[in-house]
């Protein structure tokens, strides 16, 4: 189980990437990470969205009420041209975290 | 009545049928409280916990089991004001602000009100030639009874009555600002004159002016409102505390 910290600290890319694939809402969103995780990553399902409000409120991505055809009304969520930029800037920071503990970890690289 | 006739009661009432738009209407009730969550951020968490109970019942639960799992999951609602807060700091404020509106007005309006009807109360005694001593008993008794009715109302909120925990009048403030603003302008003034008003009728009666009579009276009401003004204080500060501790721990 990952601890609150990462949880916390890794929502944000998260939430990008997943906006990056195309867009969604709140629910689908939780579900995706429970997936993607193989719910090793927990989301207190409400903490969610104060991150989306954050994101949009930085113009990274942007929010409209819709009702589908079958199905109630939900908040769809669409990332932004800047959303885009930031992904990539997150993607560079994540790499180079990974990176690091990598060479730490695995010593054959290290020496490679 | 056997000792375990009232268990079973209890049980049978447990076992009311669930409703799903009951429970959701006040699980987004415990949200009023906080303020932080605006109605149209509710909409949107009231849609996610939906989506959970409809898939949770597909996965072969009953709605009540669904809708408990669903709402433990979305956690608890201190701590998503609290999040939601710290993303709309002024939401926060402007409650702050209305509970402090909402303390000093009403501390005004009672404390003018005692004035006001121990006035009044005087000025009757006096009319009816009873001695000072008789109308200082009555203007004492008139300025306890406001606050009296203002500590049994006070009481009655901490237990959840008239309306719950939430800033009475806050929603006006949000949804119109300048009504509010206006309604509390107005409020102020309008008691300021009223309060003028009595007091220039109480001295207007007093013909001729029975001087002892006066400053004994006014001595009077000063010392005993003071007195009250300081047992007030405490047991509001005690109220205020014991109501944020509740809200707080989520209750």
């Amino acid at each position: 189980m990952i601890t609150k910290e990462l949880v916390a600290a890794s929502s944000r890319p998260l939430v990008l990437s997943i906006l990056g694939e195309g867009e969604s809402y709140g629910y689908a969103i939780i579900q995706r990470v429970k997936e993607l995780s193989e719910e090793q990553l927990n989301w207190t399902d409400g903490m969610l969205y104060p991150v989306l409000h954050r994101l949009e409120r930085e113009g990274l991505i942007v929010s409209e009420w819709r009702t589908p055809e079958s199905g109630r009304k939900r908040k769809y969520y669409k990332l932004k041209a800047e959303g885009r930029a930031a992904l990539k800037v997150e993607q560079e920071q994540w790499l180079q975290v990974h990176k690091t503990l990598t060479k730490l970890w695995n010593p054959r690289i290290r020496f490679a | 009545m056997a000792p375990g006739s009232q268990n079973i009661d209890e049980i049978m009432e447990s076992k009311n049928p669930f409703c799903l738009a009951d429970a959701i209407r006040d699980w987004r009730a415990q949200f009023q409280s906080g303020d932080s969550v605006a109605v149209y951020d509710l909409d949107e968490l009231e849609s996610h916990l939906r989506d959970s109970c409809e898939e949770l019942v597909e996965l072969g639960l009953n709605e009540e089991e669904a809708f408990l799992v669903s709402r433990k999951r979305m956690g608890s609602p201190a701590s998503l004001g609290s999040e939601f807060g710290k993303l709309y700091p002024s939401r926060q404020w402007s409650v702050r602000v209305c509970w402090m509106l909402v303390g000093f007005l009403s501390f005004h309006l009672v404390g003018d009100l005692a004035g006001v009807l121990s006035k009044v109360g005087g000025m009757g005694a006096s009319m009816l030639g009873l001695g000072a001593t008789w109308a200082n008993a009555l203007g004492v008794l008139l300025l306890l009874l406001p606050w009296l009715a203002f500590a049994g109302f006070l009481f009655r909120r901490c237990q959840g009555g008239f309306g719950g925990q939430g800033v009475p009048f806050s929603w006006l403030l949000r949804q119109k600002p300048a009504i509010s603003m206006a309604l509390v302008v107005g409020a102020f003034v309008g008691l300021f004159v009223l309060g003028q008003a009595i007091t220039i009728l109480f001295y207007r009666t007093q013909t001729p002016i029975d001087g002892a009579m006066l400053s004994s009276y006014h001595t009077t009401q000063a010392v005993a409102g003071l007195g009250l003004s300081c047992c007030l204080m405490a047991g509001g500060t005690l109220a205020v505390l014991r109501l944020r501790r509740r809200i707080l721990s989520g209750g």
